[in-house]
């Protein structure tokens, strides 16, 4: 099972769109593929129809709740979901008492190799000790970054900090690039930002992800041919390129 | 993948339903995907393995993706993964299908029947207009080997993970509403049968329904039509030349057949005799050189474990030989097959069965019974004759003659196995069956260990480059050598298991045989 991660530091950046559309992506191709709301927000569990849950996040950390009967399917074949729950606001302070958070991550996701090739989390926003946990079970860490300075500086402060932490390789994109800007227009044009990204794909600032919200359903879906719909699956022929480069995680 | 073991209905043939309408009169709201062109294979072995072990492999191909489906049938959930193509060989199936390939073995994997059609998806919503279960109809046409068959309407119910409430009761009001559907446990044997299909495949192995009473002559007929029935089913693919099975399964039909004439020539017409005798020496003859290639090639990878990885990277020249001297005997084989002769020994094989069970000598009208105990008699005096006398000075032929005789006796007894004793039959045959193993190691090292040095020879003469593969070769001979040695030290154990008392007392009750003890 390969494990990978959409994180960034900065909310607002595109990430859980990015996680449903490459998952949806990923079991399209025929992958079996599991994506977990990290997020309280809830937001990867609204476009995918499904309820959120409420508490128990304290004994699923702890390893004492089995995982299996909380996934639900998405409408999609192939791509079932471990729904957010709101209790996971609180999954730091959990996480903080225990030893190594890391490998009890890595502990928990382990019955899913079975049954899943793809495990995606979809992380909330910032550095905390659930997304360093997270990271530290991941393979590839796919971080959005929206062409401006702060948003490049704190891509340079996650890699900085992973590289440290011998962590997943850093798989950074632009997202929510609006060409009408000059500065988005200046900064992915310039070989030296290029030069940042290993990743080519850029997504668009484009309405059809935002309808994403009305229609609770991945761009494919509803507009199949728009320019964010083939933004995410030339991201996603770059993911699973990665994917067949790299060793299963479990 | 933890989705749920969906269930099937078939239509009657030439009814059809429409699946909306179907969903909607059950009283659930529905969402209708876009039709998608379909093409569903399902996949056995020729000899129906992945069947028999009661489980199942599917190939969808679909516009965007590949997917290969597989599990037990025994009410467990099915596994799908990615695949990049049809898969051929166990070794090309995806992780987690162990069962499965142990299941296949070193079989090839083929296509039993192909669905060509259609598949309209309908999606059971919510009041949230979450999607909590599938339902899809299934139409098209079958294509296997032999044509092309009208197909009934398949109509499947998906229950959905964490949704499973919604799928028992769109379930139960379908399978009401479908009266005249019939549930389908094992979609690929309900489309087999349609198809006029055996999903079992064929059966190399012999399990003939005889009865002691049966005249012999008639019991050979049956035995010769079984050996017929294998070499036609087996013959494609030993002309297609992709799994050396079919070969070696087609060479145990000739060697069987070859096997009972000599054993069995009083209930035979002496002219049928002789000229079975001699097509099928000459078929024995022509089918044996790609054999011996593919054992070759079969022990390659166990060579190259054998030695250090110096030597085991010099075989690659070995390999090549073999291959090119396999494509080569291969088009010979296929020349032979070609021939009229051969034509003709298939074409009149069906009326010697009719000349076998009328024939008109005495021992022909014998129950077979009694001309079974007599030949096995016959034949395990010539084996325990011929094995008393090896020791360790005996020359490598008289083991070899041993374990051709041992064979003899081996299709005699599976032959006629119905006739006697279930479980001291299963005791003889085990024996019989380790020491056949140890006497075939045994040969294999004789006839290995020949064969790399003639290798060597012709590899060496065709180029000056190969020095290390002919070390390398010559380092494999001496391992061999001394693996024969073993084998050999290992005879007196397995001579002692096979001619042992509980087998002695069992052979002396059922065929009347009482062996004389040195």
């Amino acid at each position: 099972m390969h494990v990978l991660a959409v994180h960034s530091l900065k909310g607002g950046v595109g990430k859980t769109a990015a996680a449903v559309n490459l998952g949806y992506l990923a079991a399209a191709s025929g992958r079996r593929v599991l994506l977990w709301d990290l997020d309280p927000q809830a937001a990867s569990t609204f476009y995918l129809r499904v309820k959120p849950a409420a508490g128990g996040a304290r004994r699923i950390l702890r390893g004492k709740r089995d995982l299996e009967p909380l996934i639900r399917a998405s409408d999609y074949e192939r791509l079932h979901l471990l729904p957010a729950r709101f209790s996971f606001r609180h999954a730091d302070a959990e996480l903080a008492r225990q030893l190594d958070p890391g490998r009890q991550f890595r502990k928990l996701i382990r019955p899913f190799e079975k049954d899943y090739d793809l495990l995606l989390f979809d992380c909330a926003p910032g550095f905390t000790t659930l997304s360093e946990s997270v990271l530290a079970a991941s393979a590839h860490a796919l971080v959005p970054v929206i062409p401006t300075p702060l948003s490049l500086r704190a891509l340079q402060a996650v890699c900085e900090h992973l590289n440290d932490q011998k962590g997943p390789t850093v798989q950074p994109f632009f997202s929510m690039v609006d060409r009408r800007k000059l500065m988005h227009r200046s900064i992915t044009g310039t070989p030296e930002s290029l030069a940042r990204l290993p990743l080519d794909s850029m997504i668009p600032y484009a309405s059809q992800v935002e309808q994403m919200g009305r229609y609770r359903a991945p761009v494919h879906t509803f507009a199949g041919g728009c320019a964010a719909a083939r933004a995410f699956a030339s991201l996603w022929n770059e993911v699973e390129a990665l994917l067949s480069h790299s060793a299963p995680v479990t | 993948m933890p989705e749920f073991a969906h269930q099937t209905l078939a239509l009657p043939l030439g009814e059809a339903i429409d699946g909306g309408a179907l969903v909607q009169a059950a009283g659930f709201g529905y969402v209708a995907d876009m039709p998608e062109a379909l093409m569903t294979a399902y996949l056995d072995t020729f000899d129906g393995r992945v069947f028999r072990s009661g489980q199942v492999l599917i190939f969808h191909e679909k516009p965007r993706a590949r997917i290969l489906e597989w599990g037990l049938l025994a009410g467990s959930k099915g596994t799908r993964a990615a695949v990049a193509h049809i898969p051929r060989w166990s070794c090309d199936l995806p992780r987690g299908a162990g069962t499965l390939r142990d299941a296949i073995g070193v079989r090839v994997l083929t296509p039993v029947v192909t669905v060509h059609g259609q598949r309209r998806v309908f999606r059971i919503i919510d009041g949230l207009e979450k999607t909590v279960a599938r339902v899809s109809t299934i139409s098209g046409r079958i294509r296997h080997a032999e044509g092309e068959a009208e197909m009934p309407q398949l109509v499947r119910v998906e229950p959905l993970k964490g949704f499973e409430w919604a799928g028992v009761s769109i379930e139960e009001a379908i399978t009401a509403a479908l009266p005249n559907a019939q549930k389908v446990p094992n979609e690929f044997e309900a489309l087999a049968r349609v198809a006029k299909i055996d999903p079992r495949g064929y059966e190399a192995k012999l399990a003939l329904p005889l009865e002691p009473s049966v005249p012999a002559g008639a019991a050979a007929a049956m035995l010769f039509r079984a050996a017929y029935e294998t070499m036609v089913a087996t013959l494609p693919g030993t002309r297609a030349g992709i799994d050396s099975e079919f070969l070696h399964d087609f060479r145990v039909a000739v060697r069987r057949s070859r096997s009972w004439l000599s054993r069995l020539k009083q209930v035979l017409d002496v002219d049928l005799l002789e000229h079975m005798k001699q097509e099928l020496h000459w078929l024995g003859g022509v089918t044996g050189p790609v054999r011996d290639l593919d054992v070759s090639i079969l022990l390659l990878d166990a060579y190259r474990k054998e030695l250090p990885e110096r030597d085991a990277g010099a075989l690659a020249v070995l390999e090549d030989h073999i291959l090119f001297a396999r494509r080569r005997a291969q088009r010979r084989l296929d020349q032979a097959l070609d021939t009229e002769r051969f034509a003709k020994l298939i074409r009149r094989w069906p009326s010697w069965l009719t000349n076998m069970e009328r024939a008109s000598m005495p021992a022909a009208r014998e129950p077979v019974i009694d001309v079974a105990r007599g030949v096995i008699a016959k034949q395990s005096k010539r084996v325990c004759r011929q094995g008393r006398v090896i020791d360790a000075n005996t020359p490598a032929e008289a083991l070899h003659a041993l374990r051709i005789e041992c064979k003899k006796l081996r299709y005699l007894l599976e032959a006629f196995g119905p006739l006697f004793d279930e479980a001291g039959m299963a005791t003889l045959i085990r024996g019989l069956k380790r020491l056949q193993d140890n006497l075939g190691a045994f040969q294999d090292c004789e006839v290995q260990s020949t064969a790399l040095r003639e290798y060597a020879h012709e590899i060496g003469a065709k180029r000056a480059d190969t020095i290390d593969a002919q070390l390398a070769m010559g380092r494999l001979v001496e391992r061999l050598d001394s693996r024969q040695a073993a084998e050999r030290e290992q005879f007196v154990k397995t001579w002692s298991r096979f001619d042992n008392k509980p087998n002695q007392a069992f052979m002396k009750t059922a065929f009347g045989y009482a062996a004389k003890r040195r």
